[in-house]
């Protein structure tokens, strides 16, 4: 695959812009480490993930909801649309945008550290699996939750590396706070989230 | 208790919350997430005693929550007593919530506020917030116009009515 290069001179891409779902994309992949992303998917992950560094926000040129993208002037086709899970680490990345009182209640800014916590979980769910509801808590700490009939998951990002969570399932209930080091999902809740 | 307030809470007052950010709402269902009562935990979840509160200071409540910001749209409210806040228990049976009187006169008299009765440790606050949601029964959002019967919704003004609601929460137009 060639190198990827924005394309300023295409009419298609020149101006409609949706960059947040090409960068979550590409961040999330840019370790090269998701088990269920195909190589070459990877690799081309990895490069717009390169580009989305060195390009401005407000000057992305790529539109992965489009299913395609503008690689040395030619269109190249993705094959699919932005996943859930993308889209929820989209939301992740733009809230990181939101200054104090963004909910008109006096709340503290959002905590980047604790988005991007959140951020790194949701890459490490099986891209297939039930995706989270993303939180934004009045601290500025990131939350995210499974509610269905069955079960209920909530986590919240804390601010020294570790995550606390609470589950309901039937009659059980399981509560606490365990580390996160970001590279894997903490053993404790591997069995609580819903795949 | 704030001067020009109309006293204490009762237990079997109604107090009401305004949903006015749709963060905080389920981007599938009109349903709450917690985060919605994370200010509990910080300086007070705002609500309004139903029983003293105008249908222009309740509009008005609305209109300072939404201000300016664009992305902010009147989406509902939830209601409980204030027993049903009182009656939340975090650990060792100890009450896990006060509701009191808040009142922020002349702007707001019937303001009240929601806060964590103690300090609660980090593991026990995500079980305390969502019983918190449950008691205001957060899986049931009411919708805008069904507050005193679109009173409150006629007294809004016209550009914050036109604030369009996502389809995925048609139920509470």
């Amino acid at each position: 695959m060639p190198p990827l290069q924005p394309n300023s001179t295409s009419s298609r891409y020149g101006s409609a812009i949706s960059g947040f779902a090409a960068i979550a994309a590409a961040s999330c992949f840019a370790g090269g480490t998701h088990s269920s992303a195909g190589a070459a998917e990877a690799r081309f992950l990895q490069q717009l993930y390169q580009y989305a560094r060195r390009a401005p926000s407000s000057t992305h040129m790529l539109d992965v909801d489009a299913n395609e993208v503008v690689i040395d002037d030619q269109i190249v086709f993705v094959g699919r649309e932005t996943s859930e899970q993308e889209h929820l680490i989209a939301k992740l990345r733009e809230w990181e945008w939101l200054g104090p009182n963004w909910d008109g209640e006096n709340a503290a800014a959002p905590v980047t550290s604790s988005l991007q916590a959140a951020n790194q979980f949701v890459c490490l769910l099986d891209r297939d699996a039930e995706m989270p509801e993303p939180m934004l808590h009045a601290s500025g700490r990131a939350g995210l939750v499974w509610s269905n009939d069955d079960r209920y998951l909530e986590l919240e990002f804390l601010l020294n590396g570790s995550v606390a969570y609470f589950c309901t399932a039937a009659v059980d209930k399981h509560k606490g706070v365990v580390a996160f080091d970001g590279r894997r999902l903490p053993p404790a809740l591997v069995p609580l989230i819903p795949t | 208790m704030s001067a020009g307030s109309p006293g204490l809470i009762a237990d079997d007052e109604v107090i009401l919350r305004m949903v006015c950010v749709p963060m905080h709402v389920h981007s599938k269902k009109p349903e709450l997430k917690s985060s919605f009562f994370s200010h509990a935990f910080t300086y007070g979840a705002s609500a309004q005693r139903g029983e003293h509160a105008t249908n222009a200071e309740l509009a008005q409540c609305v209109t300072d929550l939404i201000g300016g910001a664009v992305e902010r749209v009147w989406l509902g409210y939830v209601q409980c007593t204030a027993a049903a806040v009182r009656e939340v228990l975090g650990a060792n049976e100890a009450r896990g919530f006060c509701v009191y009187d808040a009142a922020l006169p002349p702007r707001n008299p019937a303001h009240a506020e929601v806060h964590s009765a103690q300090r609660i440790p980090e593991a026990e606050q995500i079980e305390l917030r969502v019983k918190l949601m449950n008691a205001f029964n957060g899986k049931s959002v009411r919708g805008r116009r069904e507050l005193r019967d679109g009173a409150v919704w006629a007294a809004l003004a016209p550009d914050l009515q036109s604030r369009a609601v996502a389809l995925q929460w048609a139920a509470l137009q």
